[in-house]
C-alpha cells in the first residue's frame, strides 16, 4: 500500500474537521501512482507492478442535550438542570491486489498478467456447489 | 446531501527505463458524500490500472492491463448462472408437462 494509504488508515479522526481533512486526502487514491509502484531495477531490466486498489471510508459525529426540572429539596426554588453529549465515530478498510507487471527490457516492454489461484479456486468453488445444487434440485423434482 | 460520483481516466508520471519512456494509465471510480455540517461523510474509491503508453523515437504504443483474475470469476460466475438458468427452465418445462 503506497504511504497515503497507510496515513488514511491509521489516522485517529477527533472531529468533524480532521475528518473532512483525511477524505481530502482520499483524492491520491485515485492518482495513477497509487495503483503503479515505483520502478524497481534489476540488472538490465526495471519492473513496475501495476496494482488494484479499493478504498472506503466513513465517520459520524452527532450530540444532544436537554433541560429539565432538577429534583427539588424542601424549602427551595424549582430548579433546571441541563446536560449533554457528544459523540462519533468511524472506520475504513483499504485493500491492493496486484493485477499486472510491465517489465522493461534490453528486448523490449512487456505486460505480464498476475494471477491470483486462490480467487479463482474460490470463483470455481463456489460455482461448482451452485451448479451441484441446482442439479440436485432438478433431480429430487418428480 | 447529493453525493459526488466521478469516473475518471488519468496519466501518471512518466518513468524513463532502457531508453523507453513508458506512462502509466488508470482508471478511478470516486463515490464521496458529505452529511449536513460535514458531520458524517463516506467515501469509496476503486481505481485499476488500464494500460501503459510506451514511447520509443517517437512512436508511441499503447499495452493494454487486463486483470485476468477477475475475467477468470467473471468468466466461471456468469458460466454457473447460464447453467443454472438453463436448470431452472428444465424444471419449470418438466413442471408444466407434468400438469397437464
Amino acid at each position: 500500500m503506497s504511504s497515503i494509504q497507510t496515513e488514511v488508515a491509521l489516522t485517529a479522526v477527533k472531529t468533524p474537521a480532521a475528518g473532512m481533512e483525511l477524505l481530502s486526502k482520499l483524492t491520491a487514491v485515485t492518482q495513477p501512482n497509487a495503483v503503479f509502484s515505483p520502478p524497481i531495477q534489476q540488472g538490465e531490466y526495471t519492473v513496475i507492478t501495476a496494482s488494484e486498489v479499493a478504498m472506503g471510508y466513513g465517520y459520524g459525529f452527532g450530540g444532544g442535550g436537554g433541560v429539565g426540572p432538577a429534583p427539588t429539596q424542601e424549602g427551595k426554588e424549582p430548579a433546571e438542570a441541563g446536560g449533554g453529549g457528544l459523540g462519533g465515530g468511524g472506520g475504513g478498510s483499504a485493500m491492493a491486489r496486484p493485477v499486472a507487471a510491465v517489465i522493461i527490457g534490453p528486448k523490449g516492454v512487456k505486460v505480464e498478467p498476475i494471477v491470483d489461484p486462490t480467487k479463482i479456486s474460490l470463483a470455481f468453488f463456489t460455482a461448482f456447489a451452485g451448479i451441484v445444487l441446482g442439479i440436485g434440485r432438478l433431480l429430487r423434482q418428480k | 446531501m447529493i453525493p459526488t460520483i466521478q469516473w475518471q481516466t488519468q496519466t501518471g508520471t512518466p518513468v524513463t527505463a532502457a531508453g523507453y519512456t513508458i506512462r502509466p494509465v488508470s482508471q478511478a471510480l470516486a463515490f464521496r458524500w458529505r452529511g449536513q455540517a460535514d458531520r458524517q461523510a463516506f467515501g469509496v474509491i476503486w481505481n485499476r490500472p488500464t494500460a501503459v503508453l510506451v514511447e520509443r523515437d517517437g512512436e508511441v504504443e499503447e499495452h493494454p492491463i487486463t486483470d485476468d483474475t477477475r475475467l477468470a470469476q467473471l468468466f466461471l460466475l456468469l458460466g454457473a448462472g447460464f447453467v443454472l438458468l438453463v436448470l431452472r427452465l428444465v424444471r419449470k418445462s418438466r413442471s408444466s408437462s407434468a400438469k397437464s
